[in-house]
C-alpha cells in the first residue's frame, strides 16, 4: 500500500511539474517543496527518529513519517531592495499531526550589495545548513545526518538576522550573520508532556568564508527554555520539596529545584566546512552543545561526508558521531537512607533523568541520488547504526535492545516553481 | 601498446578535439546604457549565483538566463562555477527556500532574453554567439572549448 503511494506520489509529482514550470512573475512567485519517504529499521525494539521533534520513530514496518514533508513558499520582491518571504511547511511534529507550521514569514532587506537583514520569523543558522534542512532537494543525503543534527535546539525564530559580507578579492569572501530573537515551537517530552520552547530568547552568529568551491561555517547559538516540564516532573519535585521540609534537609529542595526547565541554558558551538567543484561534494561539521542543567546531556557530535556524481547518480557515504558524556544527579540528601519503595523508586527517577537524553552513538551511511528529472531526485539510503547509549535519539521500547540497527530509506525529493 | 591502438588513440583524440572546437561560443551580454564595458568570469558568477546583485556601475542587475537549447546553461555554469546544472539548482534551492534570493530570470530562447536586455539597463545574459544582436553589448566571451 505503502510503495503503490510512492508510485502514485511520482506520478502526481510528473502531473504537477509542468504548472509550476510556467515562467512566474518574480513579483510574486508560488513554489513548494518536499519529500515523500519511507523509512524502515530491521528492528521493533526501538523507534528510529529524524530529530527531536518527532513523537514517535520507524521499526520494522515502513513508515512515512519520519521524512516526508511538504513546504509551499510564497515569495514577493517587493522592490529592489525588499523580498518578502512566506514559508509553510507541513511534516510530522510534536503531537503526532501534520498540521502546517509557518516556518518562514520575513521581509529581507538589501540596502547594499553586501549587507542585507532579515526581520520576521526565520529559520535560523544554529547548525550549519540547519536553515534549509526541510529541504531534501539541496542535499545528497535521505536526510541530514542524525547524529551531528538530532539536537533540543530551537529551528526557527521571530525576530531579525543581520549580515555582512566582505570582499578578500576574487572569488573569496566572509560573512558575518548575527540573529537574535524568541523561539516559537514545542518539542515533544519523553516522559513528559511537550515542552513549549516559545518565547525563550535565542540569539547567535555566524562566520562563513567562501574561496571558490571552499565555504567554512562557524556558528555559535545560545537559548534559553522560557518554561517548565509538567506532568511526572512537577510530582517528583512536590514530593522532593515536601521530603525536604519533613528532614529539614534543604539538598532536597535544590534537588527538586535542579529539574526545573524554566532557565535553562543552552549553547552549541560549531565548525563545519564543504567543498564544491565539478562532480565532488565534500562536507563536514563538529559540534559542541553545553546546557545549565544535569537533564540536558552536553554532547560532542559531527559527520564527514563524501558524494561524488556520475551525471544524474550521486552516490555517496557519510560517517557521523554523537557523545554526551553522563553528568551526574543532585545531591540527593537523605532520601536514598529512607525505607520503603517511594524513595526509592525516586532515586531512581532523578539518575534515569540524568541519561535520558544522553547519546553515545556513531553511524556509517551510504546510498546513492538519482536526478531523474530537473527539479526531482529519488533516494536511496542504508544507515548502519552502533549504539551504546542513545535514549536521546531513538524511542527505545524494549532495553534489550542491543545498540545494532540497519535503517533503509527512500525518498522522493522535488522542488516545484522558483528555481528550474 | 600496438601501432593500430595508437592510431586509433590519437584519432579519438583529435575527434573529440574537434567536438570541442565546434561547441558555439557564448557572450555575456548586457544593455549599452547599462555603464559595463567588461566582466570577469569571477564578476558575472557573482552576479548569476546570487552573490552580487549590483552590476559595477552600480545598477540592480537583473540576471537572464535562457532555457533552450539546454546546452547553453550547462556550460555556462559550468565554466562559471565547475558545477553540473543538479548542483546549480540545489544551490539556488538553498538560497531561494531560507529567503535569501531569487535565482535568476528564465527565458524560452535567446531572442526574449535579448529582448529584456535591450528594455532593462541592468539586465545581463548569456546567448550563442552566432544569435547576439549589435543592440546589445558583450562583456565576456566563452569560448567552444571553455566550459566543457
Amino acid at each position: 500500500m505503502r510503495v503503490c503511494l510512492f508510485v502514485a506520489a511520482i506520478h502526481l509529482f510528473a502531473v504537477a511539474a509542468p504548472a509550476f514550470a510556467q515562467d512566474q512573475d518574480p513579483a510574486f512567485q508560488l513554489s513548494a517543496f518536499g519529500t515523500l519517504g519511507l523509512a524502515g529499521t530491521d528492528t521493533h525494539k526501538v523507534e528510529f527518529r529524524r530529530d527531536n521533534l518527532q513523537p514517535a520513530g520507524a521499526i520494522d514496518k515502513p513508515l512515512g513519517s519520519v521524512d516526508t514533508r511538504l513546504g509551499v513558499q510564497l515569495s514577493s520582491r517587493l522592490s529592489d531592495d525588499f523580498l518578502a518571504t512566506l514559508q509553510v511547511v507541513s511534516k510530522y511534529r510534536f503531537d503526532g499531526t501534520y498540521r502546517p507550521d509557518v516556518m518562514w514569514a520575513c521581509v529581507t532587506w538589501s540596502p547594499t550589495q553586501n549587507f542585507s537583514a532579515k526581520f520576521g520569523r526565520l529559520g535560523i543558522e544554529m547548525l550549519p545548513n540547519w536553515d534549509f534542512t526541510n529541504v531534501g532537494y539541496t542535499y545528497p543525503w535521505v536526510r541530514p545526518p542524525v547524529e551531528a543534527f538530532f539536537t533540543i535546539t530551537p529551528a526557527h525564530i521571530d525576530g531579525a538576522e543581520l549580515n555582512q559580507t566582505l570582499d578578500l578579492g576574487p572569488e573569496a569572501s566572509v560573512t558575518f550573520k548575527a540573529f537574535g530573537g524568541t523561539a516559537s515551537e514545542k518539542i515533544p517530552g519523553i516522559l513528559t508532556p511537550p515542552l513549549d520552547l516559545s518565547g525563550g530568547p535565542t540569539y547567535g552568529f555566524a562566520v562563513k568564508p567562501r574561496w571558490g568551491g571552499f565555504r567554512g561555517r562557524l556558528t555559535y547559538s545560545h537559548f534559553e527554555i522560557p518554561r517548565n516540564f509538567g506532568g511526572p516532573v512537577v510530582a517528583t519535585q512536590n514530593y522532593l520539596h515536601a521530603v525536604a521540609a519533613q528532614l529539614h534537609d534543604p539538598r532536597l529542595d535544590a534537588a527538586a529545584d535542579a529539574l526545573n526547565a524554566k532557565g535553562v541554558t543552552g549553547s552549541t558551538w560549531s565548525l563545519g566546512g564543504s567543498y564544491e567543484e565539478g562532480p565532488l561534494q565534500v562536507q563536514g561539521m563538529v559540534r559542541r552543545g553545553t546546557y545549565s542543567s544535569f537533564i540536558f546531556p552536553d554532547p560532542t557530535a559531527g559527520f564527514f561526508s563524501l558524494a561524488y556524481r556520475f551525471g544524474r547518480f550521486q552516490p555517496f557515504l557519510t560517517w557521523s558521531r554523537i557523545y554526551s558524556p553522563r553528568k551526574a544527579p543532585p545531591d540527593l540528601g537523605l532520601l536514598p537512607t529512607l525505607p520503603g519503595p517511594v524513595p526509592a523508586f525516586m532515586v531512581g527517577q532523578m539518575a534515569q533523568a540524568a541519561n535520558n537524553l544522553r547519546a553515545d552513538q556513531f553511524t556509517w551511511a551510504g546510498g546513492v541520488r538519482w536526478d531523474f528529472a530537473d527539479t526531482a531526485c529519488l533516494k536511496f539510503q542504508v544507515d548502519r547504526v552502533h549504539s551504546n547509549q542513545s535514549t536521546g535519539l531513538w524511542k527505545v521500547d524494549d532495553p534489550t535492545w542491543n545498540g545494532k540497527a540497519t535503517v533503509m530509506s527512500v525518498t522522493l525529493d522535488f522542488i516545484l516553481g522558483g528555481v528550474r | 601498446m600496438s601501432r593500430s591502438l595508437r592510431i586509433l588513440a590519437v584519432m579519438l583524440l583529435l575527434g573529440l578535439a574537434a567536438v570541442r572546437a565546434d561547441e558555439p561560443a557564448l557572450v555575456v551580454v548586457v544593455n549599452p546604457g547599462s555603464g559595463v564595458a567588461s566582466l570577469s568570469r569571477e564578476q558575472v558568477a557573482d552576479l548569476f549565483l546570487g552573490r552580487a546583485r549590483k552590476l559595477p556601475s552600480g545598477l540592480v542587475a537583473i540576471p537572464v538566463e535562457q532555457q533552450i537549447p539546454p546546452e547553453v546553461r550547462i556550460r555556462f555554469y559550468q565554466y562559471l562555477a565547475h558545477l553540473p546544472m543538479s548542483a546549480v539548482r540545489a544551490y539556488w534551492a538553498r538560497l531561494y527556500f531560507s529567503g535569501q534570493g531569487q535565482p535568476p530570470r528564465m527565458t524560452q530562447d535567446a531572442q526574449e532574453t535579448l529582448g529584456i536586455v535591450m528594455a532593462n539597463k541592468g539586465a545581463i545574459g548569456v546567448v550563442e554567439k552566432d544569435k547576439t544582436d549589435p543592440r546589445v553589448k558583450v562583456v565576456l566571451e566563452i569560448r567552444g572549448t571553455e566550459g566543457l
